[in-house]
């Protein structure tokens, strides 16, 4: 079975940035694997192993950072791993990016292709409709588990207060998976020497480009209006127990 | 192409506030506003007299209100219909299982999660925060098309009611997608805890640290008579129950006092409790974004504030 696992870097960033153009400075920003994608790979890794045949591939698309993202989900277990970049590329821009990564995903033709159900620093959980509406194929938000049984794949998805459905897709779908479904590894040494060594090819997306731009970034103002108390543990017990009194009179 | 067309948030037959707050966004837009139901009975759809809205579209859905396909597909006949310059979508975890693929499908700008909407030399731009909330981008759109907007609840005021009614023009769904098909539901957990009737709840996040430590705020809570509540972590983590978490992906609570214990109020947590009258933070990261939306805050160590609660609670 080959399952593609899409994967992001996501930025994080301290309390001091500036901005390079129409988004962040780069520099001020740490970048890592988004925390979601790593429960997506190992349930792709899981999936494989259960079948006891095929691969797994990532998939990222974003600029040169994005192949240490793709080293370390190689590192995890991966066995290959293709990056998709242009310059003009919208990242910001979840139907830009689904189109560019559904390019990749094509040539690929896998049984299923897993995605993290949002990146920590976008938190739009639209990337894998959008690979889904790309490419033609049915796509499951928010998994919580995955069972496949042949050309049928039965998956628990969340919605809103814990409410859990499960639903049957045939075929080749999109799912994208929730944080808590599986406990990722963290890979073995053979397959971290595996990672630093791995060739990563790049491809150009041929699909239409975006209809939405950033204009500009901005840090926004403050809007708080949060009253901080400084005295101490002491007081704020204090002013907890006068509000919880306002509260229920 | 002109003006906006609303999807209304429908629960028990009854249109959310949520609705209410999109028609207010909607102004930005301009033109005309057509509000959308899809409803297995939509003329029976109570609380769709908005004022702002000028028509109604509706859809006459099958009874099945999780189903991401059958919104997709009504939308798309809604579309249609009205013609809109802009789709405006609540952001929750149905509508975001397919209005990425709408926009995808329909060749359509897209934005989610946005909590403002403007004009400027003339073009429509949607602010959207990125980078967990540090920075907010401003999005603009191909003037060629039209967007699809997943927007915030709890940002706009909600529109007033009117007595005006709308005529309602029901458009046909064609057929939607069936690929995945529904099974069941898995049974929800044996659980007395309903977050959403509570007065005081008292919120740990990541900062409790481990597992045996809830107990703490366990004990502290009962004591108080306030209701526990989680952020997602600590349920993914399994240390306590999904009827506990709080946020989009939870329940949405509206008490009079909420207590947040290391608590950092990632934008997805503040969606389920930004209703709460009045906010109390306590959290040793000056940075947290809590503190953006908290009345009070507090960075001393979140244990110590326990230890003194105890003491108070006598």
């Amino acid at each position: 079975m080959k399952v593609v696992v899409c994967v992001k870097q996501v930025a994080e960033l301290p309390s001091y940035i500036e901005f390079s153009g129409a988004d962040i400075d780069a520099a001020y920003a740490s970048y890592q694997l988004n925390e979601a994608d790593m429960y997506a790979i190992e349930a792709g890794l899981r999936l494989v192993e259960a079948v006891g045949a095929g691969e797994v591939v990532v998939i990222g698309a974003g600029d040169d950072g994005t192949v240490e993202t793709l080293r370390r989900a190689i590192a995890m277990g991966a066995q290959r791993a293709v990056r998709v970049w242009s310059d003009d590329l919208a990242q910001h821009d979840p139907v830009a990016v689904g189109r560019a990564l559904a390019d990749a995903i094509e040539t690929e033709a896998p049984r299923l292709v897993l995605c993290g159900v949002q990146s920590s620093d976008s938190r739009q959980q639209s990337t894998a409709p959008a690979i889904g509406a790309a490419l033609g194929l049915p796509c499951i938000s928010a998994a919580v588990g995955i069972d496949v049984e042949g050309d049928r794949a039965i998956v628990s998805r969340e919605f809103e207060g814990g409410r859990t459905e499960i639903v049957a897709v045939e075929g080749p779908a999109v799912i994208s998976v929730h944080t808590g479904l599986n406990e990722p590894r963290y890979g073995t040494f053979k397959e971290k020497m595996a990672a630093k060594n791995a060739s990563i090819p790049t491809i150009a997306p041929t699909r239409p480009v975006a209809r939405t731009t950033v204009r500009r970034m901005v840090i926004p103002e403050s809007t708080g209006h949060v009253e901080m108390i400084e005295s101490g543990a002491a007081d704020v017990a204090s002013r907890i127990v006068e509000l919880l009194q306002e509260a229920r009179r | 192409m002109n003006g906006a067309l609303i999807l209304a948030e429908i629960q028990e037959g009854q249109v959310l506030d949520v609705t209410a707050e999109m028609v207010s966004a909607a102004a930005a837009v301009g033109g005309p506003v057509t509000l959308g139901l899809a409803h297995p009975d939509p003329t029976s759809v109570a609380g769709t007299k908005i004022e702002g809205v000028d028509a109604i579209v509706a859809v006459t859905t099958p009874d099945d209100a999780y189903d991401h396909q059958i919104f997709d597909e009504a939308l798309t006949a809604m579309i249609a219909e009205a013609d809109p310059a802009a789709i405006l979508i609540a952001f929750t975890t149905r509508n975001a299982a397919f209005g990425a693929a709408l926009a995808t499908r329909l060749d359509l700008g897209f934005a989610s999660g946005i909590i403002g909407l403007r004009r400027e030399d003339d073009s429509l731009l949607a602010i959207r925060p990125m980078y967990g909330g540090k920075v907010h981008a401003d999005l603009e759109f191909d003037p060629a098309a039209a967007a699809v907007l997943l927007v915030r609840g709890s940002v706009w005021a909600e529109a007033s009611a009117t007595t005006e009614t709308c005529p309602i023009r029901l458009v046909p769904l064609s057929d939607p997608d069936t690929r995945i098909s529904h099974r069941e539901f898995a049974p929800d957990e044996e659980t007395d805890i309903d977050l959403t009737k509570e007065d005081v709840i008292f919120t740990i996040g990541r900062g409790v640290g481990s597992a045996e430590k809830i107990e703490v705020f366990e004990r502290l809570a009962e004591r108080f008579g306030a209701a526990l509540g989680s952020t997602r972590p600590l349920v993914d983590a399994g240390w306590l129950p999904t009827a506990r978490q709080i946020g989009l992906s939870g329940v949405t609570v509206k008490p009079a006092l909420y207590v947040a214990f290391g608590v950092s109020g990632a934008l997805q947590h503040q969606m389920g409790m930004i209703g709460a009258a009045t906010i109390i933070a306590v959290n040793t990261d000056a940075d947290a974004p809590i503190f953006e939306i908290a009345d009070y805050g507090s960075t001393a160590d979140m244990f110590e504030v326990a230890k003194h609660l105890e003491d108070l609670a006598g």
